[in-house]
């Protein structure tokens, strides 16, 4: 199909309005999803400082390494949408053993870690396949004070 | 018609875009080869990425709490002096000695220091305006860390939340490269001041070694990171995490044990990573060298 430069031009700029509406909109159901899930980072613990997020569809995982220091109770809380129990959550460790899967309680939105000596580990995500198909995944992380 | 026209086109437009932006964040599968897991063709995809990897870098403040459980006593010339703000012209300096200064705050108050937490949260406050993170993040948690700069818990809890809301700013507005030079600049000085207290404390001294399990989030971080204020300070940095990398440690797993009733789980592996005398040193010397650069 042939298109005047008029038309290309028009395509190109509705195209672009397209994709920073759907940048934005994104961008602010991650902040939303990243704010409901600071809730479970209550105040006996401390935020890491930093948000993990990705957008997910499918049996897509996002994973990245952390370091778990000794003698800290840490606080993992995982979402995806407003409401809890959305997102699963793996904790591996650098043999890839799975030390805990949120799978196995109810998708937890939050548990507990409880560090004897400091560990690399890699913190896994995913959609609950049972509850959606694609979104925002968020994990927050606080230490106890 | 021509509503209609442009909606068809629009709504085609947003299809088209939304495989694109899909296809774009699709990434090298790094899943790891958990036994008993199918990992054939999954991919790691995530809006806060570089190239597919999310990146965490340990808080400063868990340094500044082992430093004060040590009863280490505070060192003024420890901290990053408040007349060098005037020397960061450029974003890059500005976010890595954000970073700097959050960390030294988060030291600073262990101390009961009274006007100096005043001093270093202006700082903070000051480049963050200038970096046009402040008026985007919570006015009212800014004005509560500012009310509260007396209290230790507060300034450690407040701080890291405004941390946290600064990366999140940045990372929604596509300055993700700021958000991680403010991680960058928090890494290194809890390095310079656990490193500076390891030569007479064991925990210190292990807290060092230990960052070996991060100096690989930070090469990630830095190898991709390329502005010119950086460029200068990238090979040293690199150095410092080839020398972490370099240090022996081992690994042990042991089955954890988890606790439904408290949703807790106690992480029971057993680790260690050695860090002789002369490895300590090399080390402290690069950190110094790195934050030379970064505060200069």
């Amino acid at each position: 199909m042939l298109l005047s430069n008029n038309m290309k031009r028009r395509l190109s700029f509705i195209l672009t309005g397209c994709l920073l509406v759907l940048c934005n909109y994104s961008q602010a159901q991650c902040d939303s999803i990243a704010d409901y899930c600071q809730h479970h980072i209550t105040s006996e613990y401390i935020s890491d400082g930093q948000t993990y997020r990705a957008l997910l569809s499918g049996d897509d995982a996002a994973e990245f390494q952390t370091t778990l220091f000794k003698g800290n109770t840490y606080r993992v809380a995982a979402c995806s949408g407003n409401t809890d129990n959305n997102l699963i959550f793996k904790i591996v460790d650098q043999d890839k053993n799975i030390l805990f899967s949120n799978a196995d309680y109810s998708t937890a939105a939050y548990w507990d870690f409880f560090v004897e000596n400091t560990m690399s580990v890699t913190i896994e995500s995913m959609l609950d396949s049972n509850k959606s198909d694609s979104g925002c995944a968020v994990i927050v992380i606080g230490f106890r004070k | 018609m021509r509503m209609n026209y442009n909606l068809t086109i629009c709504i085609a437009g947003a299809a088209m875009m939304l495989a694109v932006m899909q296809s774009c964040e699709e990434t090298t599968a790094t899943k790891p080869n958990v036994p008993g897991m199918d990992t054939t063709g999954v991919s790691t995809t995530g809006t806060i990425k570089f190239e597919g990897e999310i990146i965490s870098v340990p808080s400063p403040i868990q340094v500044a709490t082992l430093i004060q459980k040590n009863n280490i006593p505070f060192k003024q010339e420890l901290v990053n002096s408040v007349q060098n703000k005037s020397r960061y012209l450029n974003e890059t300096k500005k976010a890595l000695n954000l970073g700097i200064y959050g960390a030294d705050l988060a030291y600073i108050s262990n101390y009961n220091l009274g006007q100096i937490n005043n001093d270093y949260f202006d700082l903070m406050a000051g480049i963050s305006a200038d970096l046009g993170i402040l008026e985007n993040i919570d006015k009212k948690m800014v004005n509560k860390l500012n009310s509260n700069l007396n209290n230790r818990d507060s300034i450690l809890g407040l701080s890291s939340e405004f941390f946290r809301m600064a990366d999140r700013y940045l990372k929604s507005n596509e300055r993700t490269h700021l958000s991680n030079y403010i991680l960058i600049g928090g890494w290194i000085e809890s390095l310079h001041l656990a490193a500076d207290g390891s030569k007479s404390n064991e925990e210190l001294r292990s807290r060092v070694g230990e960052q070996k399990y991060s100096a690989e989030s930070i090469k990630n971080l830095a190898t991709r990171l390329d502005d010119p204020a950086f460029v200068v300070i990238k090979p040293a940095l690199l150095q410092l995490c080839e020398l972490l990398s370099q240090l022996e440690s081992t690994y042990t797993y042991r089955q954890p044990i988890n606790d439904q009733r408290e949703k807790i789980t106690y992480l029971r592996s057993q680790s260690s990573v050695v860090v002789s005398a002369e490895e300590l040193n090399q080390i402290t010397e690069q950190i110094k060298t790195v934050r030379n650069a970064i505060i200069e």
